[in-house]
């Protein structure tokens, strides 16, 4: 591992004040110290948020809304009661994510903001456009992990299950930008939808919207009581997600008034189906419905060679889903 | 307790205590070196084992204040201040800790690679629930990998630990 320099500021204004393009903030670090390992980042200080109070905890506001901090672990996410009942999409996708050893160090903007988990991307030695380079080897070589939609460029997928379950929830992320002239910290707030996210037509060396001196105070999810994540996995104990669904249903007597169905590990960033939403809309979210929302999330999808299974597994990922949040919050 | 380093520069090796088995030293050491590195190069506790480097196996699994961490994605300079169990640690004087008492008799080890991680995340295990069901069992191990056994004895191993342990520990109003 290349050498890097260590902080652990014992305020959110010290935190925000030591980042810089070359120092990250870490979280549980288990992604940084990875990419780090590998040569694929190679940052010059590491800003350890350990010690910054409020960030690890949540709480509920006056309209029900639930404010996750950017350090609450994955654990935490996944068991707290309030959670559970507020935004249980939330707590299914943090339950699902990883093995208990890294969900209990594992956070949650550490988890947002993971980089994915592509092999061609992290072994440096191979050329990959999300180091820079002008070919994606995946799209001929390895790709059965690969993505199913928005491929034609780079086909690794989002590997966070938290991010399909913010944007499905219609998250808002509170980030620290700075300081100002009395030390006050700035913020601005940033929507989890789908403009948050960057495709690789756009740029493919991120994937989030967010800048290199910013922190990720904490994720502001709106009460939705009516709500799922399910995904497939390969193997029946923990892997990463063949496909995955987030779904958020606001009922209206037995109808959906309005629906938001976000697709995970199926592109490159996660996606907001509005097709999806529309074939769920007016409708009782019974069987029927369901595989209408199914079909309709899969409609577009292009997969490679070696990866179509995935199609299939996206739309029992969005079935299940429909069915699993609309059996909650009655 | 010492509390942990607010800040520590690139490629400078600076003393920093670490309590290790109850035990608290002096360990040189560089920022971005993992505690798996400070434990096994550094201090010589090479019980604890060096597998993926990646957060998948487990093999490197040991207890920051009681709770169980991949030691090889973890910066050592993140346990100052706290108190770091290994498996060197398990055993006292002389006398085998029932998990590895267990783990021996019913054969849960062969290579034994990854036995000094299964007995780290299975000590914090029973710590929490005294007499896991099954499926808990499988749940809370279910970040360890072990090629060799096919797991089913390593889960009976850990099932009379815990039943022997609960006998010599009634639980409490018991
Ligand atoms: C074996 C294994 C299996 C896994 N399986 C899954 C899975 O199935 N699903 C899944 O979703 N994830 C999975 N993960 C990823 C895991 O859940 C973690 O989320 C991930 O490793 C990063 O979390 P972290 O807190 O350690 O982040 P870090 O490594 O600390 O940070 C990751 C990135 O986020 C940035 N960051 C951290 N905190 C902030 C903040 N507050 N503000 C701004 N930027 C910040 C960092 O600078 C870095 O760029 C798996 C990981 C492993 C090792
Ligand atoms: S060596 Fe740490 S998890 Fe495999
Ligand atoms: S005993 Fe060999 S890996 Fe588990």
């Amino acid at each position: 591992m290349k050498p890097f320099s260590y902080a652990r500021p014992a305020s959110r204004e010290e935190a925000v004040r030591l980042l810089s393009p070359t120092a990250r903030p870490k979280g549980g670090g288990y992604d940084l110290l990875d990419l780090a390992k590998n040569g694929v980042s190679t940052p010059g200080t590491m800003v350890s948020l350990a010690a910054v109070p409020e960030m690890g905890k949540a709480w509920t506001g006056d309209h029900g809304e639930t404010y996750l901090g950017g350090r609450m672990t994955l654990a935490d996410l996944a068991t707290l009661p309030a959670v559970r009942a507020a935004c249980p999409v939330v707590a299914d996708a943090a339950a699902e994510a990883a093995t208990p050893l890294v969900r209990a160090t594992a956070t949650l903007a550490g988890n947002l903001l993971q980089r994915p988990r592509c092999t061609y991307f992290r072994d440096p030695f191979f050329e990959c456009r999300k180091r820079g380079g002008a070919a994606c080897p995946a799209m001929e070589g390895d790709h059965a992990e690969g993505a199913i939609l928005g491929n034609r460029l780079c086909c690794a997928v989002h590997p966070s299950n938290l991010a399909a379950a913010l944007l499905a929830a219609g998250a808002e992320l509170r980030i620290l930008t700075g300081v100002d002239g009395k030390g006050e910290p700035t913020w601005r707030t940033a929507a989890v939808d789908p403009a948050f996210f960057v495709a690789p037509e756009e740029d493919p060396l991120r994937e989030a919207r967010i800048g290199p001196g910013e922190l990720v105070f904490d994720a502001v999810v709106p009460p939705c009581p009516s709500s799922a994540y399910v995904e497939v996995n390969q193997k029946a104990s923990f892997d990463w997600a063949s496909a995955a669904a987030a779904v958020v249903l606001e009922m209206d007597g037995g109808k959906v008034a309005r629906a938001r169905v976000a697709l995970g590990a199926a592109a490159p960033v996660p996606l907001l189906s509005e097709a999806a939403a529309a074939a769920l809309a007016g409708k009782a979210p019974g069987a029927k419905a369901a595989e209408a929302a199914a079909e309709a999330a899969v409609a577009g999808a292009t997969p490679l060679r070696d990866n179509a299974h995935r199609v299939q597994h996206l739309r029992v990922c969005v079935k299940r889903a429909v069915l699993l949040a609309a059996g909650r919050g009655r | 307790m010492t509390s942990p380093p607010t800040r520590a520069a690139r490629g400078r090796t600076v003393l920093h205590p670490l309590t290790v088995n109850g035990e608290t030293k002096d360990v040189p050491f560089l920022p971005h070196e993992t505690l798996l590195e400070v434990l096994r190069e550094r201090m010589g506790l090479t019980g604890t084992k060096h597998g993926c480097e990646l957060g998948e196996c487990g093999a490197c699994t040991v207890l920051v204040d009681g709770k169980p961490v991949l030691s090889c994605l973890l910066l050592a300079l993140n346990a100052v201040g706290t108190k770091v169990e290994t498996v060197e640690g398990l055993a006292e004087g002389g006398k085998l800790h029932p998990l590895q008492q267990a783990f021996v008799e019913l054969g849960a080890a062969q290579c034994g690679y990854c036995t000094p991680g299964f007995l780290m995340t299975a000590k914090a295990l029973l710590a929490d629930r005294p007499r896991p069901d099954r499926p808990c069992l499988k749940d809370a191990l279910a970040g360890n990998l072990c090629r060799c056994t096919g797991y089913l004895k390593i889960y009976e191993a850990v099932e009379l630990a815990a039943e022997r342990m609960a006998r010599e520990k009634p639980p409490r109003g018991a």
